[in-house]
């Protein structure tokens, strides 16, 4: 053991090293190891075919934080963000759905469907972009702590009382609807066309093994509100480059503000001496390395069970850490095309598929194919949402070609016959997303130049995800603020003393939000432990 | 006529408030549209010879202070065991030793759980003053830390989930979970149903002798001795405003009856949308109840036997027929969907065990209540889906108790819409709203008026679509009595 670092991170997500360069930032001797051959953890930019270059995760960009944004000076790291325009939803029948950025224009679409509908949805998005300002309250502090006395707390406690009570009326029934209704049920307050509640209720359901008739489910919807790229409410993007992007720009901060990052380097454990995280080994090489504080940006139960081991916990923990849910429920499928795979209902590579195209045609589709998941098959007919990252940004694949990333939902990790069944299942999980594909762009099998399928249980293998849930975790009423990851253990400090956790794993959550690792490093400088 | 209060509907809610606001010397009339009082409760004859003993057939929710309260002439006896219905024999599910810690873990909250809902609820929006809100907020931290957070981590969670924690057994998971889904629009399989787990669970003290029938004949007499007056019926056309406020009510036939007060014992939905003028309706109230979700997914089923069938070998009080919550899942499945379920759990009772006089000597009556029976159905309610209903119960009757067929010499078939029609209840939802979250305590039945008053002057709600919530408990009826004491009124 040659130096002590002020702190050692433990992957390199982008979670990780946003708390990484907020360190360096105030001046703390940091240190970033990563497994893979690059940074970026599930944000990652990867060329999988000579010439494409894939998003292989996570897609988009919205609920990346402005205040990291400015801190770490992302936009001088190179980081771009193209904002999405549309949100494509294609049908069998007639022209599909189209929801632009342009109120004026979605109107016209909606109104296809619904007079009615087209005229609420104006006041919708502004009541739900007036909650979602109330929601942006919990996201960038430290989750709230019910249980303490101390005046500190109990202010703020009081503060997102008060803030709840000065909401008006009307708004305030609606919060509450929306942290415990489903999807469907609370759109169906507002609008009758089934058309444009489906794609709208996608959105609470991603990365949870639960169906847009579930409880607890209308609470995401507020996220599509909460989306925020250079102070402009509401707009998702892309990164230029892929996701890998926002991952190189925030390493490349951490660097200038003086943190090591060290790829290749596996951790196999986090060293424990007298009841303290000391520092970690490197798997390989054995090599220990010495820190004052372990910071892992990996999700709770790989970091406790299996970084740290439960020997070092008491058992009350160890249950609820084993209790944490995870059900993975989502795959990935990327491919490299040759030539652009028009939809027969509104054909073209016009702005229509500039944005995000979602399949989800009826809300009984989707919880169709929620129900085949519940029990243990992976969607026959499977929620999709498609990206073409190469007809907004050029450089992601050759010209003429293209790259399409499709992130597809249900995929079960505990599939029937268990999770490592699902090398068996690959082929035809992936055959079942592009038929599904070719429903609406019956050219694309032809096109198919390169094709990589992603089940929960290969995310889980590659990306150290456990279960292969893309958030660390659900993001279930039982699993989010204080009781992320467990009660008592939402403020980024764990039952091991010196070891902290950064990831989507606490509070609030998972996305490519940077929100974890930021206010874990703001805590723990706070308490002056770094 | 002019009285101090108006009750619409002798549901047992609404016989419970006439009760309360007449022993505190009020003048009250209970307008009942059916013919006999009782509503959901009320016992009949629906095979010549052969009664029943309520739609809803446990009565195990009525507090003994109630009881007391009221001096009603009931007596009470612990609920007998519920016996799981399998094809081997069946066990009383009382029985099952590895039920212990889960039985332990809801003591632990159950006195908090039900100071919590025996009090109004307090209101959290901007209106409302901070105390109740604190209040109801520290009672919950003396739970202490740990179990405050526990309470916060398992209420959202889905009953299969909270029962896995507990129990293995999957036919005893399937019998504790199936009454937390009863007049919800939930599977085990989604979230916060472990809160209606809580709210059924804890809310259970002795069942009375003679079930729900019982109990309405005892509010009746209570209604009376007290000095009220209950008149059959008469149907409430609408209720009268004056300037924005309740003057009385008109009914069929042109019959008016006026007082300040009306305590509507309809559900919420029923009462704003069916009995207020649209053009006298303060907008937003027409809106809210418009959003009150009420879709039902229970059908009744009254058999009248010819001797006693058996059940893989047993003959129950208390008989259910889940085995598995995968089983309760794919029947909710089918809800959702809106079709029929292939195998309907069945939750089945049978009062003449203890009560022979309800049917001929030897006879014997099965009231059944069939779950997961949607109330909206693609096909439409009609003769054909009533038959195909039919046909799918008696798949799940004689997969236990194949002889049942030849046993049966009279029945009754109460699909979700003929309950809808018969008692009045939006969606033929039996509690006159959805328990779910967001429809309970301070939002129940809304968040605006979730203490039984609302914005229209003199207008309150007494039914089981109020706080606490539905089933045979008197407790709407009863904080909503309070209520208009309290008002002053």
């Amino acid at each position: 053991m040659s130096e002590i670092y002020d702190a050692v991170i433990v992957g390199g997500g982008h979670n990780g090293l946003v708390c990484a360069a907020y360190l360096a930032r105030a001046g703390r001797k940091v240190l970033v190891l990563e497994r893979r051959y690059l940074v970026g953890g599930a944000a990652v930019t990867e060329e999988l075919h000579p010439g494409f270059k894939f998003t292989v995760c996570s897609y988009v960009v919205s609920l990346l934080r402005p205040w990291i944004v400015r801190d770490l000076e992302l936009a001088r790291h190179g980081l771009q963000i193209i904002p999405l325009e549309c949100s494509f939803t294609p049908h069998l029948d007639g022209p599909g759905l189209c929801r632009w950025a342009d109120p004026h224009k979605t109107r016209r679409e909606i109104a296809n469907f619904s007079v009615k509908d087209s005229e609420i949805y104006p006041e919708f998005g502004r009541a739900m972009g007036r909650l979602a300002r109330f929601a942006k309250s919990f996201i960038d502090e430290p989750a709230p702590d019910p249980t303490s006395f101390r005046p500190r707390d109990l202010i703020q406690m009081m503060g997102l009382g008060q803030k709840f009570r000065s909401l008006p009326d009307d708004m305030a029934a609606i919060q509450l609807k929306l942290s415990t209704m489903s999807g469907v049920d609370f759109l169906d307050e507002w609008f009758e066309s089934d058309q444009l509640k489906a794609p709208m209720s996608c959105s609470g359901i991603i990365g949870t093994m639960l169906g847009v008739r579930s409880p607890g489910t209308a609470y995401v919807l507020l996220h599509h509100y909460m989306g925020e790229i250079d102070g402009n409410s509401r707009a998702w993007g892309i990164a230029k480059g892929g996701n890998g992007a926002v991952s190189e720009a925030i390493a490349s901060s951490a660097k200038a503000f003086g943190a090591e990052i060290r790829c290749n380097a596996g951790v196999e454990r986090v060293l424990v001496k007298g009841g303290r995280a000391v520092g970690v080994v490197l798997a390989g090489s054995g090599e220990e390395i010495a820190a004052r504080n372990v910071v892992s940006g990996c999700d709770p139960r790989l970091t406790f069970l299996g970084l740290v081991g439960r020997d070092h916990f008491d058992d009350e923990f160890v249950q609820q850490i084993e209790r944490y849910k995870y059900r993975g429920s989502s795959g990935k499928v990327n491919l490299a095309l040759d030539g652009f795979p028009e939809f027969t209902c509104r054909p073209g590579d016009g702005a229509h598929v500039r944005g995000d195209v979602a399949i989800a045609p009826s809300i009984d589709y989707l919880e169709r194919a929620y129900t085949d998941a519940k029990y243990g098959n992976f969607s026959k007919r499977p929620y999709l949402n498609i990206v073409f990252p190469s007809l907004l940004d050029p450089t992601m694949a050759p010209p003429g070609k293209h790259v399409l990333s499709a992130f597809v939902q249900y995929a079960p990790y505990h599939i029937d016959g268990g999770p490592e069944t699902w090398p068996d299942k690959r082929e035809a999980f992936g055959d079942a997303v592009i038929d599904t594909i070719a429903e609406y762009c019956p050219s694309i099998r032809e096109k198919i130049l390169y094709k990589q399928v992603l089940s929960p249980w290969d995310i889980e293998k590659e990306f150290g995800l456990t279960e292969g849930n893309i958030f660390h975790g659900e993001l279930s009423l039982d699993q989010l603020l204080f009781q992320r990851p467990t009660a008592g253990w939402a403020r980024y400090k764990t039952p091991l003393k010196g070891l902290w956790l950064a990831s989507s794993g606490a509070h609030p959550g998972g996305g490519v939000m940077g929100a974890p690792g930021g206010l874990a490093a703001k805590v723990m400088l706070e308490q002056g432990v770094v | 006529m002019s009285y101090d209060a108006i009750i619409v509907g002798a549901g047992h809610n609404g016989l419970v408030t006439a009760a309360r606001l007449a022993k505190a010397g009020r003048k009250v009339i209970v307008l009942e549209r059916r013919s006999i009082p009782g509503g959901i409760a009320a016992g009949e004859e629906f095979h010549p010879g052969y009664r029943h003993t309520g739609l809803l057939h446990d009565s195990a929710g009525v507090r003994p202070s109630l009881i007391k309260a009221l001096g009603l002439e009931v007596q009470t006896r612990p609920v007998p065991l519920l016996h799981a219905v399998n094809t081997e024999g069946g066990f009383e599910l009382g029985k099952a030793e590895e039920l212990s810690p889960y039985t332990a873990r809801l003591a632990k909250i159950r006195s908090f759980a039900q100071g919590l809902l025996a009090a109004p609820a307090p209101r959290i929006d901007s209106g409302g003053s901070v105390w109740p809100v604190a209040k109801a907020s520290m009672s919950l931290r003396r739970l202490g830390d740990k179990e405050m957070m526990e309470l916060l981590r398992i209420g959202p969670l889905c009953v299969d989930d909270f029962l896995d924690e507990w129990l293995k057994h999957p036919q005893t998971k399937a019998l504790l979970a199936a009454p937390a889904l009863v007049g919800t629009w939930m599977g085990p399989r989604s979230p916060t149903s472990t809160a209606t787990l809580l709210l059924e669970a804890l809310m259970r003290f002795e069942e009375i002798v003679g079930g729900p029938a019982a109990l309405v004949n005892a509010l009746v007499k209570s209604v009376q001795q007290a000095g009220a007056e209950i008149r059959t019926d008469v149907t409430v056309e609408r209720i009268r405003l004056e300037n924005g406020k309740v003057a009385g009510v008109v009914a069929t036939g042109g019959d008016t009856f006026d007082a300040p007060i009306v305590a509507a014992s309809c559900d919420p939905k029923t009462t704003v949308l069916g009995l207020i003028s649209p053009v006298e309706c303060p907008p937003m109230m027409e809106e809210d109840a418009r959003c009150i979700r009420t879709r039902g997914a229970m059908a009744k089923v009254h058999l009248a036997l010819n001797g006693a069938p058996s059940f893989g070998g047993a003959f129950k009080e208390r008989m259910h027929t889940a085995q598995t919550t995968t089983e309760l899942e794919k029947a909710f499945d089918a809800v959702k969907f809106r079709v029929l379920p292939d195998s309907p759990p069945l939750d089945i009772r049978v009062p003449t065990l203890s009560q022979p006089e309800l049917a001929p000597s030897g006879h014997h009556v099965l009231s059944i209540a069939v779950h997961s029976v949607p109330f909206h159905l693609d096909a439409g309610w009609n003769a054909d889906s009533r038959a195909e209903l039919w046909t799918r119960i008696e798949a799940s009757l004689t997969r236990f108790a194949p002889d049942i067929l030849t046993q049966i010499v009279g029945k009754e078939i109460l699909t979700p819409a003929d309950i809808a029609e018969r008692y009045g209840l939006s969606g033929g939802h039996i509690y006159g709203g959805e328990h779910a979250l967001d429809q309970l305590y301070v939002s129940r039945p809304t968040l605006s008026w979730a203490r039984h008053s609302t914005p229209i002057g003199g207008l309150y709600l007494c039914s089981s679509g109020t706080h606490p919530g539905g089933g045979i408990t008197g407790a709407p009826g009863s904080l909503a009595a309070e209520a208009i004491l309290g008002a002053g009124a």
